[in-house]
């Protein structure tokens, strides 16, 4: 199940928004490790 | 209020079963009250109905009708022995949990149906001793997955500080849980980084994986030939000692034989005697002394009296030189008898000799010479002693004979008894031994028959061998252990060799096919340096987060170091600061309204929009309990349902529980909310245990 950031706008304060999105990545429960590399690798 | 009573009501809508349905059945025995036979604890009481057609429900009830306890087993049930960090602050209520969980004749039956915003049917069922099983519509579904599902919001007492603490504990188990995919995710992308090394140092590391099994195996043939000298050396050793036994064992051929011998006698006598038997023997060999002493003493006291009476016929006989054994007065007086009265000791001795053989025979016997019965003979025999004793110094002198001859003999029966005792304490003694004499037998067993073997032998031909072998040197224990060690060290360097040669093979796979991320290796590398800065981050809120004080002196104390430090930490707490003030609806303080700002997490101090300060604690009592439940849905997560339960409702006012069930009821309607039980005492007298109804 894909879920939001709980504590999303907490982190904005605390996290550069490229963090953000390796954290939202990290969380999301619907795709694979590898899936999530993928993805990593393409954040900028 | 507007509260009705069960059955539901009904304006509900019912559609394919129970729609909105509240079913509770719990029962248990409480350890130390209950006695074998008496009834457990039941909720509801008998005469009240298990189940209620409502999702928002009030129980009032008599105190001990179980209401609370009702609370505790649904929380229970719903798994909030979990919630560590809020139990924290509730040491009674967690101990209550842990008892009830704990307990083996707890069972209960919970089933909770909504209809908001489409049907759920939750079951949770424990029966006696085992584990509690849960349905989620019609399928089974583990705890972890129910704590996914629901969230249980059981507010107890008013603890002021108990939505800051939840809050926090909830936001580090995000912060943990954060941390462990970060982890996972590192772990990846590092073995990845190895992928990649590997490939491009492919030719380096094979060579040296190479020259490491090289190595291994030439270590290996080196033991191989130290293990073959030292086996070769280690069978002469151990015939030469082998031949040196024997020798030894040969011109020690006496001493063994009589050794073993000796050991064997004493060990067959020892092995079937117990303890007990022997004690026994000495108890009875004990009373039987004692009798043999109290018989000396009779015949003592009998000596003296003769002596005694002896004494007025002026015959002066020191009894006490008797009892010593000294005779000699006794013996003179009695030579001077038997001079004097010699023809009357003569007949009185054939007159015994004859009572003694007529004795022997049955009274109707005839005694030949005489022609007369054994009866009759005895008679006349005894008239004779009598009238031959008459001389009462002859006959006292005669019972003293018989008196001596008494004692001695008693004497000598107390030196057997004695002899015996000691005979006895011995075996006692060497049954305390027997284990050693055991043991020294089998010592002496096993060299007797090695004396055996070696005696079978030709002496000629061991003479023969013990001048072949007699030069050669060294212990064969110490030989033995140099060839363990030696193997031990063969054996690991094999394993080494097989360890590199298994490296080399998967080394020259993984070569044989380009690794995925070869051409990010730079972006690999930095997202690997953001994840560990982020992990080191997640690590610093978690611990700011338990002990922020604590952490903000470590921080001041740091100074200018690299890393995570006092800037960080100011603001980390300023955010969470007002991450959590944003959680609070405006609280009552001082007669008016304030909105929160800001929680000082380190003060535990609301800071309103008029920068004011109000410490939690001073918080109304009714106040926090508001506080909690609208905190506790503001922070609500997406597809959980609450279930809320509140004990003790009597604690708030009129307004206070009017808002708690406003918010409860409007949550509900929007589907956020799976059930609401509130529980109030009732001092009502004539009214039932308790009574349950729906509200809303």
């Amino acid at each position: 199940m894909r879920t939001k950031l709980y504590a999303g706008e907490l982190l904005k304060k605390l996290v550069t928004e490229k963090e953000l999105k390796i954290l939202e990545i990290v969380w999301d429960t619907e795709v694979t490790l590898d899936q999530k590399i993928e993805r990593l690798l393409g954040v900028k | 209020m507007g509260h009705r009573s069960y059955p539901r009501p009904k304006d509900r809508a019912f559609v394919g079963g129970e729609v909105r349905l509240f079913e509770f059945k719990m029962s248990y025995l409480e350890p130390g009250y209950h006695k074998p036979g008496d009834k457990p604890f039941t909720f509801p009481p008998n005469g009240v109905d298990s189940k209620i057609g409502a999702n928002l429900i009030e129980i009032e009830g008599r105190n001990g009708s179980g209401k609370t306890t009702l609370l505790n087993v649904l929380a229970l049930a719903l798994g909030y022995l979990d919630r560590e960090k809020e139990l924290d602050t509730k040491p009674a209520l967690k101990r209550k949990l842990q008892d009830l969980d704990r307990n083996e004749t707890l069972e209960y039956n919970f089933r909770i149906c909504c209809d908001e915003p489409q049907p759920v049917e939750l079951l949770i069922e424990r029966k006696k001793g085992q584990k509690q099983k849960c349905c989620l519509n019609s399928k089974s579904i583990s705890p972890e997955n129910m704590a996914r599902e629901f969230d249980v919001v059981f507010l107890t007492e008013d603890d002021p500080k108990k939505v800051v603490t939840a809050s926090l504990g909830k936001l580090s188990r995000y912060f943990r849980d954060l941390d462990n995919g970060l982890n996972s995710l590192s772990h990846t992308l590092t073995k990845y980084m190895i992928e990649i090394d590997e490939f491009l140092n492919f030719k380096k590391n094979e060579k040296a994986l190479l020259k490491e099994v090289k190595e291994h195996k030439h270590k290996i043939e080196q033991s191989n030939s130290e293990i073959a000298k030292l086996k070769d050396k280690l069978e002469k050793a151990e015939l030469r000692k082998d031949i040196q036994e024997k020798l030894e064992l040969l011109s020690n051929e006496g001493k063994i034989t009589s050794q073993y011998n000796s050991l064997k006698k004493k060990y067959e006598q020892l092995k079937g005697k117990k303890n007990t038997d022997i004690f026994h023997k000495i108890y009875k060999e004990r009373e039987k002394l004692f009798q043999a002493e109290n018989e000396l003493k009779d015949i003592s006291a009998r000596v003296i009296q003769t002596c005694d009476s002896l004494a007025h016929y002026g015959i002066i006989l020191h009894s006490d030189k008797l009892l010593r054994d000294n005779y000699s007065e006794f013996n003179r007086i009695m030579t001077k008898t038997h001079i004097e009265k010699k023809s009357e000791m003569t007949k009185i001795a054939i007159v015994d000799e004859m009572i003694e053989l007529l004795e022997h025979h049955s009274q109707n016997d005839i005694v030949p010479l005489i022609d007369k019965p054994v009866g009759e003979a005895l008679r006349e025999l005894y008239r004779i002693k009598a009238r031959l004793s008459f001389d009462r110094v002859f006959g006292l002198l005669g019972v003293l004979r018989n008196h001596l001859d008494e004692r001695k003999n008693a004497i000598t029966n107390r030196e057997r008894i004695n002899e015996r005792i000691s005979f006895l304490s011995t075996d006692v003694r060497d049954l305390k031994d027997i284990e050693n004499i055991e043991n020294a037998f089998l010592e002496a067993q096993e060299k007797y028959l090695r004396l055996q073997h070696a005696l079978q032998q030709d002496k000629l031909n061991i003479a023969s061998q013990w001048n072949q072998l007699r030069s050669i040197e060294g212990d064969p224990e110490v030989i033995r252990n140099q060839l363990q060690t030696l193997e031990v060290q063969t054996k690991t360097e094999d394993s080494m060799r097989i360890k590199c040669e298994e490296s080399l093979k998967i080394l020259r796979e993984n070569a044989s096919e380009e690794p995925e991320y070869k051409n990010k290796e730079k972006k690999l590398q930095v997202l690997i340096n953001e994840i560990t800065r982020m992990r080191e981050n997640l690590s610093n809120w978690v611990l700011i987060l338990a002990q922020p004080t604590e952490a903000r002196e470590q921080f001041t104390a740091m100074k200018e170091k690299m890393g995570f430090g006092l800037a960080d930490y100011q603001k980390f707490v300023k955010a969470v600061g007002e991450f959590l003030g944003n959680q609070f609806e405006p609280v009552s303080f001082a007669d008016k309204l304030h909105e929160v700002k800001f929680f000082d997490i380190e003060k535990d101090k609301f800071v309103t929009k008029e920068d004011r300060e109000i410490p939690i604690d001073k918080l109304s009592q009714g106040q926090s309990k508001i506080t909690t439940l609208t905190g506790s849905f503001k922070e609500m997560e997406e597809g959980r349902k609450k279930i809320v339960l509140i004990d003790e409702i009597a604690d708030l006012d009129p307004e206070n529980l009017q808002k708690v069930k406003s918010t409860l009821k409007d949550k509900f309607d929007e589907g956020k909310l799976a059930l609401a039980i509130l529980v109030r005492p009732t001092h009502d007298p004539t009214s039932g245990p308790v009574n349950i109804r729906w509200w809303g």
